[in-house]
């Protein structure tokens, strides 16, 4: 249940963690993809607003079809209206030949009904007579009069006064009729024939002379109407090929973007995202579509690039805490080496201290109880956090076994600022540290040795100070140290593993103070020379745990 | 502001492309239409076109209108009436039926010309018409022939009597050169005295000479009467040495004939008129000369007579025309005359 439970809430923290990282790496972005973002969304606006009014595709169709409509409108106006003007020319030209009909008919009724009117005398005929009098007057008035070198109107003139003259015979021949003075009509009848005669032949004439100019038109007519016939193509076969360009121009005006476009978009497919923007200025829809495109192609690119990272972020936790559950292992491995079996030798260590204790050697049961608790400190506390308090016991435990072993020969000193002493720290901090001091520090000098244990706090820091008077270390050793690899420190750790050691060693103690504080200066080795002492002093930040410790402290609870 | 100059820039390849071919259409479709109009400008209805109008109009009226003769009489008129602002229309020359003399004097008088210029037959009936136009105020001339009991105002013709003394002297020329047989030939319908007039003085002229003067009748009934006559002459049994021809249609008739029959080393001409086949034989030496007068001078003599009158109520009775000789002396210089 337990285990389930810290899966689910590392789950949870894991989301946190992308998420946190998420938001970092918008405030992150790059400064020009920003900018171009920004410039993207004003321009976009400002276009939509221009392409309302201008230049959009639709209004360019438009423009183009109603043009060429328009034109080809034009040019079939232009072609009916020619016609129409021939058509209306070979009518005025015809037009006189069907008046000339009218007028040689007219003139023959005219002058039948006077026949008539002076056989018979009736007075029908005589009504007829008038009227088509009158008819025949108003015809001839539509002639003209006008003296030219043109024939056709000198006859006309000619017809016209002749009329008139016949007019005035046959008059004259009615009214001697009707005055039944026979010798004048019949004179003036004779007469007015010989007249009739005469117009008649004048206007067959007029007729024929007129038809001839008509035909003679009518070739002009043919011919002109065969030129507007290739006029008429050539024009229209030139606006077509206008308008073939123009719709050409208009169309690639169009397309070319489109295209433009559709290559872009293959290399973004291609996943070329540099290529993939690219530059319009057609003003309209193709405009807002490419810009569009370029967003999202400037979008996804961002995207793809924020994915990365955070995969290589997670990744790089993982390795981490790979590597921290590997030095956990490392430990409890080398602790375990070292432990026989602990039960067995606690219950040992006991028999003793109560065999001492009842042989009244009490130096004895005090070593050996010592002894039982330095064990079972590192049994009991190894896997969990501890406090300061505890650790400094231990450190208490472990040098007065140590002065058992050597005779007191290691004078140990506290100076201790009680308040701090509640403080949680990993455990096996400290002892690995005082270790250290009297392994390399103290072990081989002729002198007394010392070793001064200080417990103090500055600002943001507490301090644990464990300084020696022994034999120092050199700049090359201190930097092996604390710049050792931790793989490394693993291995060199095994070789360091000497008798008087629990196995865990300083390299360890660095390893685990960084990874559970995520920090890198958590401890500071100084020497000032040859035989003049060590001091290694660990600074725990006095912030809440960070959450790489949080991590590991649910980790070891986990792996318990 | 860059992108604002490159969306002008190609909206103006646009506009330029539409405003170009706009243009390019609205010239072509000029072009066409100029190019029509000047194709169609010489159709139009007689009547629809412009012409100078006349002041006057007269009528020129001939039996022989067509021949070349007259048609320099009507040139010449013709000419002259450009000149006055009058109208001359040979009446009768464009109908299709052919009118005797006195039916074109009666449509020239129902047609109610201004003046009349007419070559009488010496029919009466013709000096009754020109007694009627001039009842209805249309003034006439007569013009080489005369009517000389009619109202008429004016004659325009030669002195038959001077006519008649250049014909004898030619006649004299070709008598001194061996010829002794002449033939006149007379037309048959002339009426007036002018013919007799010419052969009484050749004859004054031949006489007491050793020359056999004769005439032949010559009829005018149809087209092709005279050229039968003339033929008969030529072919005859004993043909004359020379024959003197009155008028233009005798001339050449008998030219014809003697080249036809190849006689034009027997017999010779004495010709009338100046038409390019007789100025052609001349040269040739085929007709030994021919009596010309000036026709045009006789038109535009015509014209001028009876504006005159129309414009002052009186004009001289009788206008004369000069008569010329040519022969081979003269003919190279007359033909470079007539070519200018």
């Amino acid at each position: 249940m337990r285990r389930q439970g810290v899966a689910i809430y590392m789950g949870d923290n894991d989301t946190k963690k992308n998420m946190g990282c998420r938001g970092d790496q918008v405030h992150k972005e790059p400064e020009g993809l920003k900018e171009h973002k920004l410039h993207n969304g004003n321009k976009n606006q400002g276009l939509k607003g221009r392409i309302t009014r201008k230049g959009t595709i639709r209004f360019r169709l438009v423009i183009v079809f109603v043009f060429t409509t328009g034109v080809m409108f034009f040019v079939n106006m232009f072609i009916y209206y020619n016609i129409n003007k021939s058509i209306s020319r070979i009518d005025e030209v015809y037009v006189s030949n069907v008046g000339l009909n009218e007028l040689l008919d007219s003139l023959t009724m005219l002058h039948e009904y006077v026949y008539e009117y002076l056989n018979t005398k009736s007075s029908d005929a005589l009504e007829n007579y008038y009227r088509s009098g009158q008819n025949y007057r108003n015809l001839i008035d539509e002639l003209k009069g006008d003296i030219t070198e043109n024939d056709m109107l000198i006859m006309q003139k000619n017809i016209k006064n002749m009329s008139l003259s016949y007019l005035s015979l046959v008059d004259q021949a009615v009214d001697a009729k009707r005055g039944r003075n026979i010798e004048k009509y019949k004179v003036m009848f004779e007469e007015a024939d010989d007249m009739f005669d005469y117009i008649s032949t004048y206007i067959t004439n007029l007729n024929n002379e007129q038809f001839k100019y008509n035909s003679n038109n009518y070739e002009l007519l043919r011919m002109s109407l065969g030129y507007l016939e290739l006029i008429s193509t050539t024009v229209l076969l030139v606006i077509t090929v206008f308008n073939i360009i123009l719709i050409i121009i208009v169309t690639g005006s169009i397309t070319g973007p489109l295209m433009k476009l559709a290559e872009a978009a293959n290399e973004v497919a291609a996943g070329n995202f540099e290529a993939g923007l690219i530059q319009v200025n057609s003003s309209d829809e193709i405009e807002i579509v490419t810009r569009a495109f370029n967003t999202m192609t400037v979008s996804i690119h961002q995207y793809i690039l924020k994915t990365k990272e955070s995969m290589e972020l997670e990744s790089k936790m993982k390795e981490k805490e790979l590597m921290m559950t590997n030095h956990l292992k490392d430990a409890q491995l080398k602790y375990l080496q070292a432990q026989i079996n602990p039960h067995f030798l606690f219950n040992t260590l006991n028999a003793g201290a109560q065999l001492a204790m009842m042989e009244g050697a009490d130096k004895t049961c005090i070593f050996i109880e010592n002894m039982a608790d330095f064990f079972r400190y590192n049994m009991k506390s190894f896997e969990q956090d501890s406090t300061i308090r505890d650790e400094i016991r231990l450190v208490d435990n472990y040098i007065y076994i140590l002065n058992v072993r050597f005779c007191g020969r290691i004078h140990f000193y506290k100076e201790i600022d009680e308040g701090l002493l509640d403080v949680r720290v990993p455990s096996m901090i400290l002892q690995p540290v005082v270790e250290n001091a009297v392994n390399y520090g103290i072990r081989d000098i002729e002198y007394e040795g010392e070793i001064r244990l200080k417990l103090y706090q500055d600002e943001d820091s507490i301090l644990i100070t464990v300084s020696d008077n022994g034999t120092g270390m050199d700049e090359a050793t201190i930097d092996r140290i604390m710049n050792a690899d931790v793989s490394k420190r693993v291995e060199t750790g095994g070789v360091h593993n000497s008798r008087d050691s629990n196995g865990i060693g300083l390299g360890n103690v660095i390893s685990r103070l960084r990874l559970y504080y995520d920090k890198e200066d958590v401890i500071e080795i100084k020497s000032p020379g040859p035989f003049m002492g060590t001091s290694v002093t660990l600074r725990i930040p006095k912030t809440a745990l960070g959450p790489a410790a949080k991590e590991i402290q649910g980790q070891m609870g986990g792996n318990d | 502001m860059g992108r604002l100059k490159c969306c002008i820039q190609k909206n103006r390849v646009i506009s330029t492309a539409l405003i170009s071919s706009i243009a390019a259409g609205c010239i072509i479709i000029l072009i066409g239409m100029i190019f029509y109009k000047s194709k169609i400008a010489g159709i139009a209805a007689a009547d629809t076109a412009s012409y100078h109008k006349y002041r006057y109009h007269y009528a020129i009226i001939s039996e022989e209108a067509d021949a070349p003769f007259w048609e320099a009489i009507y040139k010449g008129a013709l000419e002259k009436g450009m000149e006055l602002d009058v109208y001359v229309e040979k009446v009768g020359s464009k109908l299709q039926c052919s009118y005797d003399l006195k039916d074109l004097m009666k449509i020239a008088i129902a047609s109610r010309v201004d003046g009349i210029i007419i070559e009488p037959n010496g029919e009466e009936e013709i000096s009754r018409l020109i007694d009627k136009a001039m009842e209805v105020n249309i003034p006439v001339v007569t013009v080489l022939t005369d009517a000389p009991e009619s109202k008429r105002i004016s004659f325009v013709g030669i002195n038959s009597y001077n006519q008649g003394q250049t014909y004898a002297k030619q006649v004299l020329e070709l008598v001194r050169e061996g010829r002794k047989k002449i033939t006149v030939l007379l037309s048959a319908d002339s009426k007036d005295s002018s013919q007799n007039t010419i052969y009484s003085n050749i004859s004054e002229a031949v006489s007491g000479m050793d020359v056999e003067l004769d005439y032949a009748i010559i009829g005018t009934q149809n087209p092709f009467s005279s050229e039968e006559d003339i033929r008969e002459i030529v072919m005859s049994w004993e043909p004359p040495d020379v024959l003197v021809c009155l008028t233009a249609t005798d001339t050449r008739n008998a030219y014809r004939a003697l080249v036809d029959y190849n006689k034009l080393g027997d017999i010779t001409i004495i010709g009338y008129y100046d038409e390019d086949l007789i100025l052609r034989a001349i040269e040739m030496k085929n007709i030994h000369s021919t009596i010309t007068i000036d026709a045009r001078q006789m038109g535009a003599c015509c014209v001028e007579a009876l504006t005159e009158f129309i414009e002052s109520g009186q004009v001289s009775d009788y206008f004369s025309v000069d008569i010329s000789v040519i022969n081979e002396t003269n003919i190279k210089e007359y033909m470079k005359k007539q070519a200018d």
